[in-house]
């Protein structure tokens, strides 16, 4: 079945069963590698990813769900001229250790201080249920906190 | 002699009074009360309703906090999920964030339309029998339904039926689907009673 979407702002055109999860769509068919397949049941969030500004676990939403969406993977975050408070707040804090698990934390991250400019330990927490199995939470709360300072730095 | 004929007189006099007017409002009230035997039809057919109500696949999204609960077991729902401002979830990992339209069998993750918590006004885990059936039909804890209203929504609505259809590893309720609407119905034809 063909199905259009846009990607990254860019429009594509998959033909694809329907029921394919987006997240193998993404990965294969459109050669997008930083989802990636963690859990595959929609627990651990490293597929993270949005559609229409929204969350979703990729791994759990059929392909055809995105059809006439929006569809935005951590390649999609920057600009061609601005890097995402969250991905400059990633390098500067030195969050990742493996890095398996920091594309979908980045997703659910950005939309957290889109939701939330100044969010708390307990708004971090209690919004991001991914997990990293490294450990580096505390260093994914303080680039979280870093990225809202700088989203509001910018802002002014 | 007479006046203690005449006291007896005044006495029966009353007492048949009184019963005859103890027969007329006996009389007058039958019209209001719904009758005995139908009356225990509908507390019957409640009782098929009631487990139904109780099965997992209804208790687990009427939390009477804040945390819906998941699988046959009832634990409390796994990754962070709360009730959120509007009773689908948080800013950031709403409902639909992993539930959608129907089933995913991909990841095994259960869907429906609508996929929600009820509303906290509406919530029933650890509420006894008796308290469940008054919760039911007080419009101040189901949403403002009449008892029809009830019975449309526990017999029609799309997230209520997929208690029938909830995928792999989840067990639906013990009642069947068509005998749940035959008791639906059995119990608002009798007079939608509650056990009191």
């Amino acid at each position: 079945m063909k199905i259009d979407f846009s990607i990254n702002k860019k429009p594509v055109s998959v033909d694809v069963d329907p029921e394919m999860p987006l997240l193998w769509v993404v990965r294969d068919e459109l050669q997008l590698k930083a989802t990636k397949f963690g859990c595959g049941r929609a627990m651990c969030g490293a597929c993270t990813l949005h559609v229409d500004g929204e969350v979703y676990r990729s791994c759990a939403l059929p392909v055809q769900y995105a059809a006439g969406k929006e569809v935005t993977t951590l390649e999609g975050l920057s600009t061609e001229t601005q890097i995402h408070p969250i991905q400059q707040a990633w390098i500067e804090e030195e969050v990742p250790q493996c890095g398996y698990c920091q594309p979908g934390f980045m997703m659910a991250a950005a939309k957290l201080i889109q939701e939330i400019p100044n969010p708390s330990d307990e708004d971090i927490k209690s919004n991001i249920s991914n997990i990293c199995r490294c450990g580096t939470h505390p260093r994914i709360i303080k680039a979280i906190k870093r990225a809202a300072a700088i989203q509001q730095a910018s802002k002014i | 002699m007479s006046t203690k004929l005449l006291a007896s007189a005044l006495l029966i006099t009353s007492l048949w009074v009184l019963g005859s007017h103890s027969l007329i409002a006996e009389q007058q009230a039958v019209p209001r009360v719904v009758p005995v035997g139908d009356k225990e039809k509908s507390l019957a057919a409640f009782q098929s309703i009631l487990k139904v109500l109780k099965s997992p696949r209804c208790m687990n999204c009427h939390p009477s906090g804040d945390v819906p609960s998941q699988g046959d077991d009832q634990h409390l729902h796994r990754m962070g999920v709360s009730r959120g401002k509007a009773d689908h979830g948080g800013l950031v990992q709403k409902c639909e964030t992993c539930h959608h339209q129907e089933n995913n069998l991909y990841a095994n993750v259960p869907g429906a339309p609508h996929w929600g918590l009820a509303p906290r006004s509406m919530g029933w885990q650890g509420l006894s029998d008796l308290q469940l059936g008054k919760a039911l039909v007080d419009k101040n804890k189901n949403g403002g339904r009449s008892p029809q209203d009830l019975v449309k929504h526990m017999g029609q609505d799309s997230l209520v039926l997929w208690a029938w259809n909830p995928g792999p590893g989840r067990t639906p309720p013990p009642v069947a689907l068509p005998e749940f609407r035959a008791a639906l119905n059995e119990w608002l034809n009798n007079g939608a009673h509650v056990p009191q």
